[in-house]
């Protein structure tokens, strides 16, 4: 693992819940997921983060028992799962297809688990009508799933994840195939149902805001491997490559010509850094957010100031994106509307600032 | 649970398989291999290379019935795509009154046997037939009454192939073409014509499968004329010759084969064509073009009705066509012959049990494959085994099952004669229809549908139970009445493998055919029609009933 292995957040005081050691798949000679290791601490909301393809389902399949491991080991509440079936898990998942069963109704599919482990009659009402309260779908106990919106559809497969009481829970890209509006919502409601049942949950997404607003931690991958685990503030803010600093929101990225001591130069110019970096590879990047990046009058006084031209400016509601150009490479810039007043027109001279406290040195890709 | 699961689980995922191939390997690939061993040796059981065939080729009089079944098979399927396509494109694409009523007539003489409308050809066109003179003087007997009957016994198949296909247009296609400004008739030649010909390819190899390797139309109204499906039954039943016969099933074989091939090509390529986007095509109306179609299919729907309705009135004739007086005469001696009435029996259980056995059968490997269940060579091999019927000739499965089933050492040797073994050759024989019902079926549902089950531990059995058999249902019903009806109606699969105690009805009717005794036959071939008839409503009431109550269903 190239990255991150330090940054484990809470998770190394108490016994993790569950802990994933040196997990291979293989298809064929295609690697799919390659030694991932990491830990997951009782109660914690971990979101696995990634482009499409880069494993991160493949994972949480592994994890549910529906692929079997090609090497490593996966331990959950002490116990080794690895070589177990799902159904000799101990785990509750939803799927981006919510894959609710069409025959029956919201009810019928919630009791489903509770009907296979011989729960009676009582006990199946009882806690389906508890857990339908719960997700708000009282009304609706009756209607079939082809009666029901996406977002009714997701509250039920979550109903029914959660209906075994399971230790872990499993949320396979869950918001993906909603709307906007209805993500945002059920987003901000699946965070506070989490934190109320005090459930561990891993979640599968490839929306980067989507995690940076729920995980207690991020787990970032890429071609099969773990680049990054860390908090959303500490990814964000501290990435560990420029893959990762890409990933997670928009970058300038400059390509690093020389470092000397606390001095980085690109095309161009020479930039002050808060600190010396440790030895950075050849094909570093020196990268900066562009909500980072200052403009204007409060760029005056500032250490790293560049005179640039507007060679275009987004209207973007909150913000205005400029794209700034001068002597050296363009640099992108988000900048809050309500301190613009205005949105500055193309051509006009501006004075730009990338504080020495935002810059970062990051190794590329390759 | 989760132990009952996993043993589940375990006995699925490998006996399962493992007993569904083994079944369609005895069922469908050892006959076959059978037969074609049989034509590569030498009555001593030596091998003979090619031999076989060289004397097939030499012998006078055998060859010449190969280039009569393409020949007429040729010219049938282009009579019957030609009345076919404008039928069809009536139902799916005009505005023309009646379209449902001439949708039913069409599929009529799905439910008789092929004879029937042989039997109708002899009443209406024979040589004391009510119509003798629209022949013009040409015989009945011959090539003239194959291509006849044979069209009659193929329009309803072209029909639903090229209906299907036609509906399954891209109605944007259309908007495209009239914002460019194209009339009707440049519509019609640029877009539907185009959009339909792999329908048409498709319709054409089907049909001409279906008259090339027909028996029962060559043998009433085929005359002196011979063809491969009567040489077949000649050579083996009246000639003992059992090479020579199994040369003639290689010869049905091998185009069958070709023409499923070309088939299943047009098929895929069709599919490939059509976007998800696609947008149906509304049925227009045009009043000139609405007319004519309408004169056109209420033409082709009275010949039906004729030819069935002359089949029907030879069947309350006294004696045509010398007594004339309308009766239930050969209704009652159908009843009062043990023989004849054991044969109706024979038929209802060979239809049961083929439909029971087959239904079940069908529905598993067609799970076995749509959900994925087991190694993935076990369920390639299912697969490739449970599409292998659909382009085997009854006749050529029938003669397979004889050089298999008949061989001592074989353990299975047991079952020759039995009511079993036509059983499992009328399963095997109408086998890859059901199965792909099922199979389309279940892919409809979402793949996670199973590791959803699997999570909320439930086991394959119980999962099967409580979510793929509800969702089934209406399907496993129209399963069964595929194989009840077909079973009922077949001939070609049986002539080889019946005895006195497990005749059926259609075998019947060929024997009275060949006995001339025309009024019996073709009693006979009505009860059996009406009997396919009650069974098709049955099943669709059983269907309507089902999905009333599969409140989920609707939306």
């Amino acid at each position: 693992m190239p990255h991150g292995q330090g940054d484990q957040g809470g998770a190394a005081h108490a016994p993790p819940y569950l802990s994933v050691t040196g997990l291979t798949k293989r298809y064929g000679t295609a690697q799919v997921v390659r030694e991932v290791g990491f830990e997951v601490a009782g109660g914690e909301f971990v979101c696995i983060l990634g482009p499409s393809g880069c494993g991160k389902t493949t994972l949480l399949r592994l994890i549910a028992g529906f692929e079997r491991a090609d090497a490593g080991a996966i331990r959950q509440a002490g116990a080794d799962v690895t070589a177990l079936p799902p159904e000799a898990r101990d785990f509750g998942i939803v799927f981006q297809s919510y894959a609710l069963f069409p025959n029956r109704d919201v009810a019928g599919n919630v009791a489903f688990g509770l009907e296979s482990v011989g729960a009676t009659r009582a006990e199946r009402q009882a806690r389906v009508a508890g857990l339908l309260a719960m997700v708000g779908l009282a009304e609706h106990v009756r209607k079939y799933p082809s009666q029901l919106s996406g977002g009714q559809q997701q509250r039920v497969a979550l109903a029914r994840a959660l209906a075994l009481q399971p230790g872990l829970l499993l949320l396979d890209e869950p918001l993906s195939a909603l709307d906007a509006n209805v993500r945002a919502h059920l987003r901000d409601e699946l965070r506070a149902l989490q934190r109320r049942l005090g459930v561990t949950t891993l979640m599968v997404t490839h929306d980067q805001s989507e995690a940076l607003s729920v995980a207690d931690r991020i787990i970032v991958m890429n071609g099969g491997r773990i680049e990054q685990i860390g908090t959303p503030a500490a990814l964000y803010t501290r990435p560990a490559s420029l893959f990762v600093g890409r990933f997670l929101g928009e970058l300038n990225a400059f390509p690093l010509q020389a470092l000397e001591g606390s001095t980085a130069r690109i095309a161009g110019t020479r930039l002050v850094l808060a600190d010396a970096p440790a030895a950075v590879s050849a094909g570093a990047w020196l990268c900066i957010r562009p909500a980072a990046v200052v403009v204007g009058e409060e760029a005056a006084g500032q250490e790293n100031r560049l005179a640039m031209r507007v060679a275009a400016a987004l209207f973007m509601g909150d913000s205005v994106r400029l794209t700034l150009e001068g002597e050296g490479p363009a640099v992108m810039a988000d900048v809050a509307f309500a301190r613009l007043g205005r949105i500055p027109s193309v051509g006009e001279a501006m004075a730009v600032a990338l504080p020495a406290s935002q810059l970062m040195v990051l190794p590329g890709d390759g | 649970m989760a132990g009952r699961g996993m043993a589940g689980r375990r006995v699925l995922g490998h006996a399962l398989p493992g007993m569904l191939l083994l079944l369609l390997v005895v069922g469908t690939a050892l006959p076959l291999a059978a037969l074609l061993g049989r034509a590569f040796v030498d009555r001593g059981g030596g091998f003979a290379g090619f031999d076989n065939f060289v004397r097939y080729a030499t012998e006078p009089g055998l060859a010449v019935a190969a280039w009569n079944s393409f020949s007429l098979s040729a010219l049938a399927s282009g009579i019957t795509i030609l009345l076919a396509y404008p039928y069809a494109y009536a139902l799916t694409r005009s505005a023309m009154p009646g379209r449902f009523a001439f949708r039913l007539v069409a599929m009529l003489p799905l439910l008789a046997p092929s004879l029937l409308p042989a039997f109708g050809m002899i009443y209406l066109f024979g040589n004391q037939g009510a119509l003798r003179s629209w022949l013009l003087g040409a015989e009945l007997y011959g090539e003239v009454g194959i291509v006849l009957a044979s069209v009659f016994y193929a329009l309803p198949h072209a029909v639903l192939l090229l209906s299907a296909g036609l509906a399954a247009g891209d109605g944007r296609l259309y908007e495209a073409a009239q914002a460019l400004r194209a009339g009707p008739w440049r519509r019609f030649a640029t877009v539907t014509l185009p959009s339909s010909r792999y329908a048409v390819v498709s319709a054409t190899s089907v049909v001409f499968v279906l008259v090339f390797t027909d028996f029962g139309i060559p043998t009433v109204v085929g005359g002196s004329v011979n063809v491969l499906a009567t040489d077949i039954y000649k050579l083996v039943i009246g000639r003992f010759d059992f090479e020579m016969g199994a040369v003639v099933g290689v010869l049905l074989l091998v185009p069958a084969v070709v023409a499923y091939g070309i088939d299943a090509l047009a098929r895929r390529t069709q599919r490939a064509s059509l976007s998800g986007r696609s947008v149906p095509v509304a049925a227009g109306r045009m009043k000139v073009r609405d007319a004519a179609l309408f004169v056109f299919c209420a033409a082709v729907a009275v010949a039906i009705l004729g030819v069935i309705g002359m089949a029907v009135w030879g069947s309350l004739v006294r004696f045509w066509p010398y007594n004339l007086t309308l009766g239930l005469h050969n209704y009652s001696r159908l009843m009062a012959d043990a023989d004849e009435f054991r044969a109706v029996a024979n038929s209802l259980w060979l239809a049961a049990g083929t439909a029971a056995a087959g239904t079940a059968m069908a529905a598993l490997t067609g799970w076995l494959v749509a959900r994925k269940v087991g190694a993935g060579w076990a369920r390639g091999a299912v697969q490739a085994l449970a599409m292998l019927p659909v382009a085997v000739p009854g006749l050529v499965l029938g003669l397979g099952y004889v050089f298999f089933f008949n061989n001592p050492a074989n353990p299975l040797h047991g079952l020759q004669g039995t009511m079993a073994l036509l059983v499992v050759c009328s399963v095997a024989h109408f086998y890859t229809v059901p199965h792909l019902m099922a199979v389309s079926a279940l892919l409809r549902l979402d793949r996670e549908i199973d590791l959803a089950a699997q999570s909320l531990r439930a086991g394959p059995v119980s999962a099967g139970r409580r979510i793929y058999l509800p969702y089934l249902a209406p399907v496993l019903v129209e399963m069964f009445g595929y194989f009840f009806v077909n079973a009922m109606t077949t001939v070609s699969a049986l002539i080889f493998l019946f005895n006195a105690q497990t005749r059926t009805a259609s075998i019947a009717v060929v024997n009275l055919a060949e006995g001339s005794r025309f009024g019996q036959a073709a009693a006979f071939a009505v009860v059996l029609m009406a009997l396919s008839l009650v069974a098709t409503c049955g099943q669709l009431l059983v269907r309507a009933a089902i999905l009333r109550r599969q409140r989920w269903r609707v939306r």
